[in-house]
């Protein structure tokens, strides 16, 4: 695939995540999502819009916990993480390197990210100190599934 | 080496670090399910933080070529553990790159790359620069380098095939090819006379014999070597390399060769910005030092400006008395190569036809080799103002009795001419 078309990969799979929260979410939350989609957007000209990406998801995870569609933070989460990976994916595109030669890597790691939310998610019924542990646990094991990816 | 991140380690950090801040803040869980995904990755993404030191050594690489060549260079990258690097060639000068100057590796240690590529222009050339960008798989952290690669490759110059040699007037003592106006032994007919008590039956001239009542004898003209000097005005290079210094040299190292091929002892001068003297020598390591010699001008040139820049002018320069100072043979033929763009250089060729050495120049054709005028008058008018001045320098070399003949590419028609000229210049002057 060529560079331009895996940034607009990415800003579709990040827009998609984001109006999947805005949906879900409803309200004035909607406008935190418009301004998610748009950075995700314009992250394709300037990779500086991802900071402002995450800064939706942060809001956009706090708004479906608030209105109890908990269930979909992995999907944002994975839909954030994939439109950064794809554009880091793009960038490493040269004069020698004219196409992006795979994308398997990044796929792997939106995987890694879906399952390590979703793990979170199921310990999230204890409190937030053994949630934060369990998390670790999690990363612990997602770097295991790397490694073992990697081969 | 200052490792530079790629765009997801700041991004992947806020998400990190600000989304478990946030949920210890606000007591929301689902904020660490947000954080923990980037915390993973970015613990991947710097699992490995070992710096990517690339080593770069030349293999193999041509020590000498000769124009047209095509050569390859082995390049051999060494680093420490798995890494996927992006490596470009680039700087190769005088040469074209035959095929790819550009590789992606993904390799565990070192890897080795072939450069192939076609020597176009004669000289000295750099082998170019390496530009590498390295990271580890799956790493937020690359590395990048450039990396000049050691040596250099000595393109030679295709000389032309002449068929004529510049005849000295008195040649030298040694055994060559040209014909001594005295009479000795050799194979050129110069006379006949009557036999005396005591000459060699072979020199019998068995024809003259039969016609006549006596014994005829056919007397020769013994060949003998020249010494040749080849002036190479370095003063000016006109044009955007390979310019006229190019056409030049060229033009020298043909009648180098044919000349040390005859026997000759041939020595080079070059005069301007790029001095090198080369005292008369004949044999074969002759021809190695004619052609390093040219080598040193055409890479000290390499670093000077084209004509029309403010460093190049048209005067003469610091260097302008070398030639005259150095004391060239007596006997020596001297042929100057110029452009006729320099009074100095159309000065030391006048001294040395005025000192009696047998003297003619070629002057290299330099209009092809300028940009085309468009529209522009007042680039015109200094166009054929600059015609003019290379026309009265002609004229003065005219004046002063000294052969001069105009080459473009091919040097054979007018050494061919200008044999012939020096020829009967010889004779007027016996």
């Amino acid at each position: 695939m060529t560079a331009p078309s895996v940034r607009a990969l990415g800003a579709a799979v990040g827009s998609a995540a984001m109006v999947l929260a805005g949906v879900l979410t409803g309200s004035w939350w909607w406008v935190v999502a418009i301004l998610g989609v748009m950075s995700a957007v314009g992250a394709v000209v300037d990779g500086q819009l991802a900071y402002a990406q995450v800064l939706a998801v942060l809001a956009l995870g706090v708004a479906l916990s608030v209105e109890g569609a908990v269930w979909a933070v992995p999907l944002l989460v994975g839909g954030a993480l994939a439109s950064i990976e794809l554009g880091a994916a793009a960038d490493r595109v040269t004069i020698v390197r004219t196409r992006v030669p795979s994308l398997r890597s990044s796929s792997s790691a939106v995987l890694v990210a879906i399952a390590v939310s979703a793990i979170v998610l199921l310990a999230g019924e204890l409190p937030v100190v053994a949630a934060a542990g369990s998390a670790v646990v999690a990363a612990a094991a997602a770097v295991v599934a790397t490694r073992v990816l990697a081969r | 080496m200052l490792p530079s991140a790629d765009r997801r380690l700041g991004p992947y950090t806020v998400l990190a670090v600000g989304g478990l801040i946030a949920a210890l803040v606000t007591g929301q869980a689902a904020l660490v399910a947000v954080a923990a995904p980037a915390a993973v990755l970015l613990v991947r993404g710097l699992a490995d933080r070992r710096p990517i030191d690339v080593r770069v050594a030349v293999a193999e690489a041509p020590e000498r070529l000769l124009e047209g060549d095509a050569w390859t260079l082995h390049v051999e990258l060494e680093w420490a553990g798995p890494a996927v690097l992006d490596v470009i060639h680039t700087g190769v000068r005088g040469s074209d790159v035959d095929g790819v100057s550009g590789w992606t590796v993904q390799a565990t240690d070192g890897v080795s790359i072939d450069l192939r590529a076609i020597a176009r222009r004669w000289g000295v050339h750099d082998l170019g620069t390496l530009a590498i960008r390295a990271r580890r798989p799956g790493g937020h952290l690359r590395f990048d380098s450039t990396v000049r690669l050691p040596g250099s490759v000595r393109v030679l110059p295709v000389a032309a095939k002449l068929d004529e040699l510049l005849r000295p007037r008195r040649p030298r003592v040694a055994a060559g090819s040209h014909v001594a106006p005295v009479r000795g032994a050799g194979t050129d007919f110069a006379d006949l006379r009557p036999y005396v008590p005591g000459d060699r039956l072979r020199d019998l001239s068995w024809t003259a014999t039969a016609r006549s009542d006596q014994p005829w004898i056919v007397v020769h003209h013994p060949e003998r070597t020249a010494s040749v000097i080849l002036l190479l005005d370095a003063f000016v290079e006109v044009g955007t390399p390979p310019g006229s210094l190019d056409r030049a040299a060229r033009v020298v190292w043909s009648v180098a060769r044919h000349h040390l091929d005859a026997g000759d002892r041939v020595g080079l001068l070059a005069s301007g910005t790029a001095p090198v003297w080369l005292s008369p020598v004949s044999g074969r390591r002759a021809r190695w030092q004619v052609l390093d010699a040219l080598l040193t001008v055409g890479s000290r040139m390499a670093g000077s400006r084209p004509v029309g820049s403010p460093a190049s002018g048209f005067g003469p320069s610091r260097t302008s008395g070398v030639a005259r100072e150095i004391a060239l043979p007596a006997d020596a033929i001297v042929l100057g190569v110029s452009p006729l763009q320099s009074d100095a250089f159309t000065a030391t060729v006048v001294h040395h036809a005025r000192l009696g050495r047998p003297t003619a120049v070629i002057g290299v054709e330099t209009v092809d080799l300028l940009d085309a005028v468009v529209d522009d008058e007042v680039e015109r008018a200094a166009r054929r103002l600059w015609s003019a001045e290379v026309d009265a320098r002609a004229a003065r070399l005219q004046r002063a009795g000294i052969p001069t003949v105009q080459v473009v590419d091919d040097a054979r028609p007018a050494i061919r001419l200008l044999a012939g000229r020096v020829q009967r210049r010889n004779r007027r002057v016996a």
